[in-house]
């Protein structure tokens, strides 16, 4: 069993091939050993790392991404953006828990969340204009009226839809 | 507010952090701005991976990423990788400037390798000049090019160099008068390509039937220069090559995997006169396709299946005829299983014993009376016929027939048909002689049974497919008759359950789907 311990001090014990998926962790724990030593989170709350686990325990046993499939993608052809069915009902969550699972994920380093953090972020932009994003996810426009006629200008070939 | 009058370059613009107004970030602690930049641009990449209406708007990755605020522009710029690929069509149905636009994308590609597609299939006023000038300052950068235009033009001066990424060349075109022209000998020419795999071209046709006849006699030949030798994709889709040049090519196309072959509607015949050449070995080929898009009075003499029955090609693993998905109109599709049934299949599966995957749809059913035999052979006797065969997938047209009010099967073309009477024997379109598919496959599955069959090197059955196409609009009709909307191949429905059964025990997997034809465009 291992020991982690949240943000806001908050202790989850957990398996270890469930808390493996992250690369973080796992190399941390290489590089201990055998400890009953707690191994401090500071960049992860109680509630997100809650919500990691649970996805970490869905996935247990999986393969992980190794570095090589991630380096022959090829920039030419396209990813897909299809997420399973039971990671689409996991991240049906408020946008600051998504965020915070999408940096939770960076900071462990468990590529297949981050993909499942990015993709679902990427289909809500889809097919919508600049304004209606910004709407989405309280962006202000800070570009002056010059530089919002100067990228208009730069791209009079694209559509205004 | 006083108006500035000199606005600078947005390229010597600072770096801007992300701006977040205090009422949101009290209410919010994490914004989607918060998000360090590698993983806003994960999200970008994403995004424009998942765009699929390619077109250039400001709806459309990576250009609305650019609009929202200076974090994401500087983001979205700053990242090479979206800006890649790149599909221009018509926009206000207009065609863009091409020019500033590959500019555009380039410059934001970094020094990356690049896919181009343009898609202005009926746009015949496209200025060729255009064209040529949006790709000739990154032409060593191409990876991928995509053209789909209303008309062939000659594309690059020279020979592309040997420096170029270029490994995947598509250009498809609905003009069929300067498809193969002489005039456009210098479309373009790849021969120095080191990296070129994969090559697709074709027309896409639009002729109607008084055209014809114009274009039978035409002998045409591609002005693109590939190296052959290289490719290891090649799709010849609609084209109005004929048999023999296709012959030719693929005898050059060595180290070919995947192949499809789709003739169109004006393949002139092949010369009577044409000596056979020493069979091809394309000894790498595991995916063939063939189709015939010839018109069904055409198509006897005509269609790629002279292409590769007249070259006797070896095929490793599959050979895929017929169409290669259910037809979408019955004419194109009828035409391409009388070319094959004509040609006796049996004699060019005999020359490829190497296939271990077979899909085979002849138009009328008397070619699988040969193959069925074929496949069980007499007792006691060595089977050399396709010993590696592990999967076949039969299918048959039951769409003649139809019945007719008064409860009787009735052919709509009679002359279509073997003979009206034996339909009406057994009430059923096609004589599927169940006898001979049952020993056929009994003897292909090593069961206790049909242990007497087993021989070394014999290979057992895997997964067996026999497919019925219907009309939907025959079965619309039958309501009585429920046998015409059934599965055409074992003839006594008592005798299904079992077979599958006793195959399904032996480690084979078996279907009968049936699946319907839109004969819309039939008319």
């Amino acid at each position: 069993m291992v020991l982690l311990v949240t943000s806001d001090n908050e202790q989850f014990t957990t398996e270890k091939d469930i808390v493996e998926r992250s690369v973080l962790i796992k190399n941390m724990l290489e590089d201990v050993g055998e400890s009953d030593q707690p191994i401090p989170l500071p960049n992860v709350s109680s509630s997100v790392l809650k919500k990691v686990l649970e996805y970490c325990e869905h996935h247990r046993g999986e393969p992980l991404p190794t570095a090589d499939s991630e380096q022959s993608q090829d920039e030419t052809r396209k990813r897909t953006t299809d997420i399973s069915e039971w990671d689409q009902k996991f991240i049906t969550v408020d946008q600051e828990m998504l965020f915070e699972i999408i940096l939770a994920a960076n900071y462990l380093d468990i590529k297949s969340l981050l993909d499942v953090g990015c993709k679902t972020v990427a289909n809500m932009i889809k097919g919508k204009t600049p304004e209606e994003i910004r709407k989405l996810f309280n962006i202000v426009n800070d570009f002056t009226p010059e530089e919002e006629a100067q990228i208009k200008k730069e791209n009079e070939w694209a559509e205004d839809r | 507010m006083p108006t500035r009058s000199f606005v600078p370059p947005l390229s010597v613009w600072p770096p801007i952090r992300p701006v977040i107004p205090s009422s949101i970030r009290r209410v919010k602690r994490t914004h989607i701005n918060s998000l360090p930049t590698e993983l806003l641009t994960e999200i970008f990449r994403y995004g424009k991976d998942s765009d699929d209406s390619h077109a250039l708007s400001n709806r459309n990755a990576p250009l609305n990423y650019t609009w929202v605020c200076k974090y994401w522009r500087n983001v979205a710029r700053g990242d090479p990788r979206l800006w890649t690929m790149l599909e221009v069509g018509l926009v206000r149905k207009k065609v863009p400037d091409l020019v500033a636009i590959v500019q555009h994308y380039a410059e934001g590609a970094g020094h990356r390798s690049l896919s181009i597609k343009y898609n202005f299939p009926k746009k015949k006023t496209l200025n060729p000049q255009v064209v040529r000038e949006s790709l000739r300052p990154f032409v060593s950068r191409i990876r991928h090019l995509e053209l789909n235009l209303a008309k062939y033009i000659p594309l690059f001066d020279a020979p592309l160099p040997a420096t170029s990424v270029l490994e995947r060349f598509s250009y498809t075109s609905s003009d069929l008068d300067a498809t193969w022209s002489p005039s456009n000998a210098q479309m373009a020419d790849f021969r120095r390509c080191l990296q070129f795999r994969e090559a697709v071209f074709g027309s896409k046709s639009e002729l109607d039937e008084g055209d014809i006849d114009h274009h039978l006699d035409a002998m045409r030949r591609v002005p693109i220069k590939f190296p052959w030798s290289q490719l290891t994709s090649l799709k010849i889709l609609e084209s109005n090559l004929n048999a023999v040049r296709v012959a030719a090519i693929l005898r050059q196309c060595t180290s070919l995997v995947d192949c499809e072959l789709s003739m169109g509607h004006c393949c002139p015949l092949v010369p009577e006169s044409q000596q056979p050449q020493p069979p091809t070995i394309l000894e790498y080929l595991t995916s063939l396709a063939v189709r015939s898009l010839c018109r069904r009075e055409e198509g006897l003499r005509n269609g790629p299946y002279n292409a590769i029955l007249y070259d006797r090609m070896d095929s490793k693993q599959c050979l895929f005829t017929g169409a290669a998905s259910a037809p979408k109109t019955l004419s194109l599709f009828a035409t391409a299983l009388i070319t094959f049934g004509e040609h006796r299949p049996k004699d060019f599966l005999i020359n490829n014993p190497l296939i271990e995957c077979l899909t085979f749809s002849p138009f009328r059913d008397y070619p699988y009376v040969q193959l069925w035999n074929t496949l069980r052979r007499s007792h006691g006797q060595a089977n050399t016929f396709l010993p590696n065969l592990r999967s076949l997938d039969f299918s048959t047209l039951a769409l003649w027939v139809h019945a007719c009010d008064y409860g009787l099967l009735q052919s709509r073309d009679q002359d279509s048909l073997p003979s009206l009477t034996d339909i009406e024997a057994h009430q059923r379109e096609f004589s599927g002689r169940s006898e001979e598919i049952i020993q056929a496959l009994t003897s292909r599955t090593w069961s206790d049974e049909a242990q007497e069959y087993a021989q070394p090197g014999l290979a057992k059955l895997e997964k067996v497919t026999l497919r019925t196409w219907r009309s939907p609009v025959d079965v619309d009709k039958l309501g009585r008759r429920q046998q015409c909307a059934g599965q055409e191949w074992i003839l006594k429905p008592y005798q299904l359950p079992p077979l599958q059964r006793r195959l399904e025990s032996c480690g084979v997997v078996i279907d009968f789907p049936v699946e319907f034809v839109d004969e819309t465009m039939d008319n």
